[in-house]
């Protein structure tokens, strides 16, 4: 930050106001053209000169949506934090439960912003299909703004109140849950219009008014959405927080910072885990309502011309398991000491990992020359093309959550040796079920392949999912009894960590971040050339779905754009604690040259 | 330093995520051009059948409630696959289901005996959809094609879309042309089945008090609204919807559509025999 100074002290301001002029510029050409255009008739489309209304509109809602996961994500993290420090009297929850919701008022600013830029955006060059949404869902933008007012003053008492109601903690946790309560009901309110754009129903002028809304607002996709963003931003929330006390973990400068940062990053990855394992699942049931609604647009997504985003997306998903996995290790190898004793289970476990991310990553169509196509007797690889369909997929998808839920138990059980009498019957117990769960799952795979594909989606995916989720809430509950009472056996040694361990937990956040802006453009995408799926065409000149590449070029330039903003908001937020130190230091100082003045 | 060490990481995960994203192919999908109803162009059946598809997958908006077969779909019939409507339905029946989807009964075809089905159905001859008359019947060929041989010609789409001018120089409403009533002689049966004329009259010496004067709107060829207030829930008709058949329904449209005037119902008086009974 002192190089930021320097650079605006050496003349930097005057580059960077020379950029905002020209960029004010760029902005006010476009808006002349938008003038002339409006003088001639109703303008179904306006365009912004040299960037595309498409590419602004692309932006700008990725970031705002970005910011809105973070918002939203961010005090679910928060509430769960301070509940735990309410209940165990560890005073670290509390503290770490503020120092984020500190970061949060920072950023609802900067959400709200984006949120009125995308509005602008949005009336100005696209007003025929927002004159269509406004004539559907005006009640809901009522309820939405109410909705926000109402966050902004219960954000402000939770914030500001923090130490005013230390004294009467439930009412503060109150306040928190209320933050939430109304925080989804945004999303909630939010989600009802994109998710009307993508499976929109037939609005007859026969149904009422209310009726007509509803049947919008409760559209075939709208539940799976509400429920993919709420586990999505419990995720976010946990690996943003890993990623943050990573990035100040590695810029600590006392052990104190160290060993405070790196609990951080801890319970930031182990949240993001806990929300990751079941999103998989809340990602099928999404995918299995787009195909109830339209077989079309579900062949378009996993089969056709936006297939290959899916195989971005795994290697995103597998990475971020390989990073969480990775993490738990070296907290065992560094935090528990106990690498020596758990070494050839990880060794097991990363080769699962592995052959499991090459499966998923395997493309139903390889990508081939003539002659190799020629040599393999068609795109479809005679060996690896049995991975590249949804039976092999799931399966393995399946056994990664399984795999990463391992490395979760032995890093919670490192340096803990069971009490009770039945701790072993509990452990074979836990054996026998994964046992049976990961031949369970192979098998539902491997049948999936000779069974049409209506059984194979309905009956079998869902049987894998279902034996998966039983091992989750069985095994979870029995090793939290099981250790209630447990024998410590070893320390855990906190600010001990090597950096890389603190660049997963960047790598973790981006990953994130990034699969968002990801499955974001997907389901956009997924309209193809409508603003609204069937029913109303897009007619513009970017009615077209952009190349791969070019795609990933603009989800990768936000998403930095992101954290940039991130950085400075992190920076902002952090100028005030700072002060402070810098007060105390000061203070001390002084103090200390009393004696040495010599004129007291 | 620390920060600039970070951010270059992070330039480095996305770097490469842009770049693996740039080594798949590259492929820019154009919109399909629109599809525009024109017959001048119909001159086979499978022109006919051609246009059907794509309005049921366009304009229609049809797919996005109903399957055609192989899949399943829970909000409204699968119109294909082991259900088949083309060849189940007659034409009227599909008329009225397109046009007056929420008028009258539905009968769910898929069980046997047949129950009455909550239509969910937009009209599609009116807005957002809109289908034109020509348009919806070559939808109806469409179905048809998938599931047997297909009765509805180029000529009559020529016909519907060029409405003749009658003498008197007014357009004939082209749902004339393929809609039909039942059978006047059987309405007659049903309509005495049923009491009717227990409540309703017709005209001045025909029926009870209860029910409102069928004549005026006999008059004005208000037959649909007929239809929609026998199967309206009410005290004295909650129970039609589950009672009368569309057969039943459609005779005695048929046998009503041959009162318009006083002097006809005196005429014909004699063929209904008034009941004292206070009907349903």
């Amino acid at each position: 930050m002192n190089q930021f100074r320097n650079f605006l002290k050496r003349g930097g301001w005057l580059i960077l106001l020379s950029l905002g002029f020209f960029l004010l510029g760029t902005f006010l050409k476009g808006g002349f053209a938008f003038a002339e255009e409006a003088g001639s008739a109703m303008a179904e489309y306006r365009d912004i000169p040299g960037i595309g209304s498409r590419n602004a509109i692309w932006v700008i809602a990725q970031l705002h949506i970005l910011f809105a996961g973070f918002v939203l994500g961010v005090p679910m993290f928060a509430l769960t934090c301070e509940y735990i420090g309410y209940k165990t009297g560890d005073i670290r929850y509390d503290k770490l439960a503020k120092e984020f919701t500190k970061l949060l008022t920072a950023s609802f600013g900067t959400t709200a912003t984006f949120g009125a830029i995308l509005l602008f955006l949005l009336v100005g060059m696209y007003p025929k299909l927002f004159n269509y949404l406004s004539g559907v869902f005006f009640p809901t933008f009522i309820l939405y703004a109410f909705l926000f007012i109402l966050e902004t003053i219960v954000l402000y008492i939770y914030w500001y109140g923090w130490d005013y109601m230390a004294g009467r903690k439930k009412l503060h946790l109150f306040m928190g849950l209320l933050l939430n309560l109304v925080g989804l009901a945004i999303m909630w309110t939010a989600d009802a219009w994109l998710s009307f754009q993508a499976s929109p129903v037939v609005l007859s002028t026969s149904m009422g008014y209310w009726e007509r809304l509803w049947a919008a607002v409760h559209n075939p996709t709208w539940n799976p959405v509400n429920i993919h963003r709420v586990i999505g931003n419990v995720v976010l929330g946990g690996f943003m927080c890993g990623a943050y006390a990573g990035v100040r973990y590695l810029g600590s400068k006392t052990q104190a910072e160290r060993e405070h940062y790196d609990w951080m990053g801890y319970i930031g990855n182990f949240i993001g885990v806990f929300g990751l394992l079941p999103l998989p699942f809340a990602g099928y049931w999404l995918m299995r309502e787009v195909y109830e609604y339209n077989q079309q647009m579900g062949i378009t997504l996993m089969g056709g011309v936006l297939s290959w985003l899916f195989i971005l997306q795994a290697i995103q998903i597998g990475v971020l398991f390989l990073g969480a996995n990775y993490y738990f290790w070296q907290g065992l190898a560094y935090r528990a000491r106990v690498e020596a004793r758990y070494k050839k289970y990880i060794l097991a476990m990363v080769s699962v990992l592995i052959l499991c991310f090459g499966v998923w990553l395997t493309p139903h169509s390889l990508v081939a020359s003539l002659s190799e196509a020629r040599a393999m007797g068609g795109t479809h690889h005679p060996i690896l093309g049995v991975f590249g369909v949804m039976s092999a997929k799931l399966t393995v998808v399946n056994l990664m959550i399984l795999t990463t839920f391992i490395s979760f138990l032995l890093y919670w059980r490192a340096n803990q040796t069971a009490t009770v009498s039945w701790a072993k019957a509990a452990l074979y117990f836990q054996y026998f079920l994964f046992t049976v769960a990961v031949i369970a799952v192979i098998s539902l795979g491997v049948y999936g392949y000779y069974v049409p594909a209506v059984v194979r989606v309905k009956i079998l995916s869902t049987a894998q999912v279902l034996v998966v989720l039983f091992v989750l809430i069985t095994v979870t509950p029995l090793t939290a009894l099981s250790l209630k009472s447990a024998k410590v056996t070893g320390t855990m040694t906190w600010g001990v960590m090597p950096p890389r361990s603190q660049y997963v937990l960047v790598s973790n956040g981006i990953l994130v971040i990034l699969t968002m802006t990801l499955m974001g453009y997907v389901r956009s995408a997924s309209r193809v050339h409508f603003h609204i799926y069937g029913v109303m065409r897009d007619t513009s000149a970017y009615a077209y779905t952009p190349s791969v590449g070019f795609a990933a070029s603009m989800m990768a330039g936000t998403t930095f754009a992101f954290c940039l903003i991130v950085l400075f908001i992190f920076w902002v937020a952090g100028l005030p604690d700072k002060a402070a130190k810098k007060q105390v230091a000061e203070d001390t100082s002084s103090k200390l040259a009393i004696p040495t003045g010599g004129n007291g | 330093m620390y920060i600039l060490r970070v951010l270059l990481f992070i330039a480095a995960i996305l770097g490469g995520f842009a770049y693996i994203a740039r080594q798949i192919p590259q492929e820019v999908s154009m919109p399909p051009e629109e599809e525009k109803f024109d017959a001048a162009k119909v001159k086979t059946v499978d022109d006919v059948v051609e246009i059907g598809q794509k309005i049921f997958f366009g304009k229609g908006q049809c797919a996005l409630c109903h399957a055609l077969g192989g899949g399943t779909s829970g909000r409204c019939p699968n119109l294909g696959g082991d259900n088949p409507v083309g060849i189940k339905l007659t034409r009227e029946f599909e008329y009225e289901t397109y046009t007056q989807p929420n008028a009258y009964i539905y009968m769910d075809y898929t069980n046997s005996p047949p129950k009455r089905f909550a239509a969910r159905m937009p009209e599609i001859n009116k807005p957002p959809i809109g289908l034109t008359e020509p348009e919806m019947l070559t939808v109806f060929a469409f179905l048809q094609k998938a599931s047997g041989p297909v009765e509805i010609t180029p000529e009559e789409i020529i016909a519907l879309a060029n409405p003749r001018k009658e003498e008197s120089g007014q357009s004939a409403p082209a749902h004339l042309e393929i809609v039909s009533l039942g059978d006047a002689v059987s309405g007659k049966a049903t309509f005495e089945k049923f009491e009717c004329v227990g409540c309703h009259k017709i005209g001045e010496i025909l029926g009870g008090d209860k029910g409102p004067d069928l004549l005026p709107a006999l008059k004005k060829k208000e037959i649909v609204a007929i239809r929609s207030a026998i199967f309206e829930k009410s005290d004295a008709h909650q129970s039609y919807d589950e009672k009368m058949t569309v057969k039943e329904m459609k005779d005695i449209l048929s046998y009503l559509a041959g009162f318009k005037t006083a002097k006809e119902v005196e005429t014909l008086a004699g063929h209904v025999a008034p009941t004292a009974g206070g009907g349903i």
